[in-house]
Formats: structure tokens, C-alpha cells, sequence
């Protein structure tokens, strides 16, 4: 009896010391009683078709970033020796082995493979896992940062940076057009930007191609792939989509850009939903963040519910966004010169009007320094503007005269602070605006009240009937 | 309060008049976690097989029989330790020895199993190499523990009906001569996910450590010398 067990069965694999006669390595058995960890196999390599997923030093995987059905690694092109963005799409089950599926999702992959153009990030190769659950496509690997991560790292963008990036993702919308190509989940983390915001589209149609087949963008039923906030109104309803789907959720990612939030959000699909189809937009967030009126127009006809209320077309978005950053340069390119000074000089200019509200002398000074400078802006051609000025400049001169029921103290404190205060109003002014016309500064909006353009305004009636 | 240890089921045996089946169920659970390290340091005294048998048994009836463990300072030492004192003494005393052999006492109160013994006896023949009578014994009172902590676990999955799940992980708590399996072998033949995989890894692992964990801290009196007793043991280990 009593057979010696197999005494050299070795040394355990793990921590070398030799184990007991069941094979078993009695040292990490009471290591891990001791909460020390035995050292765990290094998960194999994760592989697609020609691509190696990197793995972090701890043996993870590299993922550049993930949404709900599909992960983007950092991958290596066996062949090719070089690093790729691998996206890794889970086919839903229903989709598994549906030609249809299989016949679209190629379709897409030809076209997105056939568009080259320097802001899409462009498409290397395409393939199935064997068993069919998995797509995945080879990237570009864009050295930056997403536009959602840059957003959230600085804060929202000024109206030029954000106008420059969207004018590329319009003109990368231009090309997919000429592709018959529609994104279908454009969105901030979908917009790469490289060190001068250089962008690049990720994802052209691919992702949405694979996980809408079969039906499974029944919104209802929560079915919904990736984030619903940046999609266009009728993508909820599983109606037809076109590029002005497109053309809404580039909207979205402009107004994200401007204000570092989205239009509509919202907790829930539905609450999402019922918002970009019953509420309006926000637009005082656009305000409260300066943004141009012409700009603020045209994400209003971007976001509008109806598709038909769109611009037609990418290349008309694209023309409207450069029409916008045109305008935008002109009048930035006075201000960004002078705009911290003007800034400074309007308070200043501010607290010395009140100071000589009721001081005869002072005012005097202030007004003859007020009618230097209206002197010198009266040689600007432009007509409109002109004619508020001019009648500030009456206003002025009628309370000089003692007409102080034309015109009230508070009326008069901004009038002067606005004169004092605007070098040159003309690039400020927009053609359109009321009285002081002073739109770039929501504290002087803020401050003229409705008695000042009251005042203005019956002053205005009786000089025409005086006349 | 700390748990009832091994050192309770021995004072249970000592209450056998007035509770036979408690004393009997608290024998037979020493007898079956301890009697081969017992045994084993019996055999390298040079007795032979059945002598070895005889006296474990004899020495579990001794302990009994003269309540041994009511004379331990259960706050100075711990069960391993005494019982290992104890069996020591027992071995020195040639007359109480004779008189247990010639009492055969030791059938009446441990009914020894045939496979047991035969396990007892392979454990002693691979050890057999341990010049060190201690150093044996206290390396068939590691494989008894973790054996004791492994059969419960695998208990524990079996009832649970996943017995092939523990059968496939349990290189990853034992090791082995072969590298585990790479978690990509193993999602295919399991047919899960990866991380359902990891996540069974870690529960195993957890389970496990608990498992030994309880069962040294019977032998034990505080939480604290669990990991000493743990710590010892290993050590006991890598320096053989």
C-alpha cells in the first residue's frame, strides 16, 4: 500500500517552486490565503484579420475610445508595421448572418474606402471576425484629440475656431456627398483634431451601417446606437435619413463647440426627443457666449426640426459657414486689436459719465470730448449707424441745453459712456441693430435699458416734427 | 469574536460522556483533516505502516481519553503546534503507547478508513526525502489545509452545478506544471466572454481565499495569526 504519488511532477509554472503530488503548487495555494496575488496569465493577443490590438503594460487592451456596442483600439498592422485606430463594431444578433446586412455594410465600406479627402480620416481595410459577430475597420491613426475631449479640456471655442473647424467638417460632408455617403453619427467625439485644429471625420456611415441593419434603430424600444443628442429629429423616427441629417447633427456639433453643451439635452430617448421636436432652442446660450447674430441665424436654420428648413446641401452649409467666418474676420480683425482696450475704456468711459451726470463742468468737458470723437466718426460712410450716432449727438446737445425732459440722466450717462467708449463703432454695429447697436457687449445690452430707448425715440419724433 | 477554531471541536470531543455523537463528530473531523500529517511524522520515527496507523489512531484515542487538550494553553500555542507537542509526547511514552496498542481503543472511537490510510502513506513516501521530522510534519499540515479549503470549494461549485467551471479554473488558484490556459483558449472551450471570464477568475480566487483563510483560522486565535500561520507555513516551504 501506499505507492509513492508522482513526487517529480515539476515546478509550478507560475512561481518556480516544485509542486505537491496532485500537481498542485501548494506555494500559491497559501499565497493567495495571504491576499497575495499569483500572477495572472497575460490575456492573449486581441486579433482582427491583419490587426493586433496593443496591450497596455499590465496586459489590458489599448482603447482609444468606446461607445455602446463598439470599441476603437490602438492596433498594429501585422503586415503593413504600422499603428492603425482598429474600430471593433459587435454585430447585433439579429444582424448575424443576414446577407443584406453583410451586402450593406460592404456597400458602405466601398464607398467610405473610396473617400479621400484630407478632413476624413481615411478607411485601410475591412473584415468580419470568423464566427461573424464582429465587424471591424482599420483607421488612420489620428495623432490629437477629439473635438468633445478639447471641449471639455478648455471649455467652449470662440466663434472663429469653432467656424474654422466646422467649415472642414462641411467641406469633409461636401466630398461624402460626392459619394453618395452619409455620416449618420456625426458628433463632437467623432471630430479628431490634430495640433491646429486640423479635423478629421471619424466613422464615415460605417458604425451606423452595421448596427441599423435589420431594424434595430426601433428608437422606441431603446434600440438606440451611440448618443442620441447630436442626431437629427428624424433619425428618432426611423424615417428616411439624407445628408441633411448630416447637415443637423454638424449643427449640433457647432453649437457644442460654441457652448460647450448641446442643444437638447437630455437623460432619456424620449426626453430627447420630445425636446428637439416640441421645445426651441436655447438661443440665449448662443448670446450669453457672444456669438455673432449671422451665425446664430444659421444654426437656427441647421437645427431646425424639418429637414426641408435645412440648408439643402453640405456645400451650401459649407458656403454659409465661410460667409459667416468672412464677416466674422472683418469685424475681429478691428476688434482683436483693440477689443481688451475697448473693453477697459467702455467702464472707464462708464464710471467717468456717471460721475458727471450732475456736475454742469464735467459734463461739458465730457460732451466736448464726446463731440471730438462723434467729429471723427461722422466721416465713416455708413449711413445707418451714422444716424444713431447723430441723434446721440442731439441728445447730447439738448440736454446741454437744459431740455432735460427730452432726455433722462441715465439716458444721457450711457449715451456719453457709448460715445466716449465706441473708437469705431462701425465694426461693431451690426447694420440691423436698434439705437446704440451695441451687440458684441452683453453688458452694455444689458445696461441700456427700455426707458434710454424710450427717451431716444421721442426725442427722435420731435426733432422730425420740429423739423 | 473570533469564530469557533478547531481547538472548540476538541473541547466538544472532551464533553463526549455527556454528548457521545458531538464528541464522535469532532474526532472525526480532526481525524480527517489531521490524521495524515500525524501519520506522517509517526512513519519518520521509523514505525512501520500499520504501527504508524495504529498509533495515530492510539494517539488521537490517548488525547481523548486523558483530555490532553484541556491541559493546552489554547492562548500560547497554536493547534498545530500541540497537537504536533502532544503526538511527540505520546511517541516518548513507550508505556502509554504499549498500553493504547495492547487497548486497541483507537478502533472503538476512529474507524480508519482504507483509502485514507493509503492516501496518508503516498504522502509520507513522496515526503519520505524531508530529513526534518518537523519540517514534514508541518508541510502534510499545509497540504492538509489547502486540501481541506480546495475540496470545499470544489464542493461548493459542484452544487452549484458548475463543476466544469471550477475543474478548468483551478490552475489559476493552483498552478501547475503547464502555463493556465490564455483566456482566449478558455472563452472559446467555456463559450463565455472575456470578462465574464476575468470576473469568474477573481470570484474563484476570492472564494478560495476565504475558504483556506476559515479553515486555518480554526487552528488559530485571532485574525492576526491567520496570516502568521500562513506566512510560517510558506516559509516552511521555500526553504525545503
Amino acid at each position: 500500500m501506499g505507492k509513492p504519488l508522482a513526487s517529480a511532477v515539476g515546478v509550478c509554472s507560475t512561481c518556480g517552486k516544485p509542486l505537491n503530488a496532485k500537481g498542485d503548487c501548494l506555494a500559491c495555494l497559501l499565497r493567495t490565503g495571504l491576499e497575495e496575488t499569483v500572477v495572472e496569465p497575460k490575456p492573449a493577443l486581441l486579433a482582427f484579420g491583419d490587426f493586433e490590438v496593443e496591450q497596455h503594460a499590465d496586459g489590458s487592451c489599448w482603447e482609444l475610445g468606446h461607445g455602446a456596442i463598439c470599441v476603437t483600439y490602438l492596433a498594429v498592422d501585422k503586415v503593413l508595421r504600422r499603428r492603425v485606430a482598429l474600430k471593433v463594431i459587435e454585430v447585433p444578433p439579429a444582424a448575424r448572418g443576414s446577407k443584406a446586412v453583410r451586402d450593406r455594410f460592404l456597400r458602405e465600406a466601398r464607398a467610405a474606402a473610396a473617400l479621400r479627402h484630407p478632413n476624413v480620416a481615411p478607411v485601410f481595410q475591412f473584415g468580419t471576425s470568423p464566427d461573424a459577430t464582429h465587424c471591424y475597420y482599420a483607421m488612420e491613426l489620428i495623432e490629437g484629440e477629439t473635438l468633445a475631449a478639447r471641449v471639455r479640456r478648455d471649455g467652449p471655442l470662440n466663434a472663429k475656431e469653432a467656424l474654422k473647424i466646422a467649415i472642414q467638417i462641411a467641406r469633409a460632408l461636401v466630398a461624402a456627398a460626392a459619394h453618395d455617403l452619409i455620416h449618420r453619427d456625426l458628433k463632437p467625439s467623432n471630430i479628431m483634431l490634430t495640433g491646429d485644429s486640423e479635423v478629421k471625420v471619424i466613422d464615415f456611415g460605417l458604425a451606423k451601417a452595421i448596427t441599423d441593419a435589420g431594424g434595430e434603430m426601433d428608437l422606441t424600444h431603446g434600440e438606440f446606437v451611440g448618443t442620441p443628442t447630436f442626431a437629427s429629429p428624424e433619425q428618432f423616427g426611423g424615417g428616411p435619413v439624407d445628408a441633411r441629417s448630416d447637415i443637423y447633427a454638424l449643427g449640433g456639433t457647432l453649437w457644442f463647440a460654441l457652448t460647450g453643451l448641446a442643444p437638447h439635452p437630455g437623460k432619456t430617448l424620449d426626453e430627447i426627443r420630445d425636446r428637439k421636436t416640441r421645445d426651441g432652442l436655447p438661443v440665449a446660450q448662443l448670446i450669453a457666449r457672444k456669438v455673432p447674430e449671422p451665425l446664430v441665424k444659421l444654426l437656427r436654420s441647421t437645427l431646425a426640426t424639418h429637414p426641408g428648413e435645412r440648408p439643402a446641401s453640405a456645400r451650401e452649409l459649407m458656403e454659409a459657414l465661410e460667409s459667416c467666418r468672412r464677416n466674422l474676420t472683418r469685424r475681429i480683425g478691428v476688434r482683436s486689436e483693440e477689443a481688451a482696450l475697448r473693453s477697459e475704456a467702455f467702464s472707464r468711459a462708464l464710471t467717468d459719465a456717471k460721475a458727471c451726470a450732475g456736475n454742469p463742468e464735467s459734463l461739458q468737458a465730457l460732451f466736448d470730448s464726446a463731440a471730438k470723437k462723434a467729429a471723427a466718426i461722422s466721416r465713416k460712410p455708413f449711413k445707418q449707424n451714422w444716424a444713431y450716432l447723430q441723434t446721440m449727438l442731439r441728445l447730447i446737445r439738448a440736454y446741454h441745453r437744459g431740455e432735460y425732459d427730452q432726455v433722462s440722466d441715465d439716458a444721457l450717462v450711457w449715451i456719453i459712456a457709448a460715445l466716449n467708449y465706441l473708437v469705431d463703432p462701425f465694426d461693431l454695429i451690426p447694420d440691423n441693430t436698434p439705437f446704440l447697436g451695441l451687440v458684441d457687449d452683453a453688458y452694455v445690452i444689458e445696461l441700456v435699458t427700455d426707458k434710454t430707448r424710450r427717451t431716444l425715440d421721442a426725442f427722435m419724433t420731435w426733432e422730425t416734427a420740429a423739423r | 469574536m473570533f469564530p469557533s477554531t478547531h481547538w472548540s471541536v476538541v473541547l466538544a470531543a472532551g464533553r463526549s460522556e455527556a454528548e457521545p455523537e458531538m464528541a464522535g463528530a469532532a474526532l472525526a473531523e480532526l481525524c480527517r483533516v489531521y490524521w495524515a500529517p500525524l501519520y506522517g511524522f509517526v512513519r519518520s520515527r521509523g514505525h512501520s505502516v500499520h504501527d504508524a496507523q495504529d498509533l495515530t489512531q492510539s494517539f488521537f484515542a490517548y488525547v481523548l481519553e486523558h483530555k490532553v487538550y484541556a491541559r493546552a494553553n489554547r492562548q500560547k500555542g497554536r493547534f498545530r503546534s500541540f497537537l504536533l507537542a502532544s503526538l511527540k509526547n505520546f511517541l516518548a511514552d513507550a508505556a502509554d503507547r504499549e498500553r493504547t496498542l495492547k487497548r486497541g481503543g483507537a478502533q472503538i472511537f476512529l474507524p480508519l478508513h482504507e483509502e485514507q490510510a493509503q492516501e496518508a502513506e503516498s504522502l509520507f513516501q513522496t515526503h519520505s526525502g524531508i530529513s526534518n521530522e518537523d519540517r514534514l510534519f508541518d508541510r502534510s499540515w499545509a497540504e492538509a489545509l489547502v486540501a481541506v479549503a480546495l475540496d470545499r470549494l470544489s464542493a461548493d461549485y459542484k452544487r452549484e452545478a458548475k463543476e466544469q467551471l471550477f475543474k478548468e479554473l483551478r490552475i489559476f488558484i493552483a498552478g501547475g506544471a503547464k502555463p493556465p490556459p490564455t483566456y482566449a483558449e478558455l472563452t472559446d472551450r467555456l463559450g463565455i466572454t472575456e470578462s465574464t471570464l476575468r470576473s469568474h477568475v477573481t470570484r474563484l480566487r476570492a472564494r478560495y481565499r476565504e475558504a483556506l483563510r476559515s479553515e486555518v483560522r480554526r487552528t488559530v486565535d485571532s485574525e492576526k495569526q491567520v496570516d502568521e500561520e500562513l506566512r510560517e507555513l510558506l516559509r516552511v516551504l521555500t526553504e525545503m
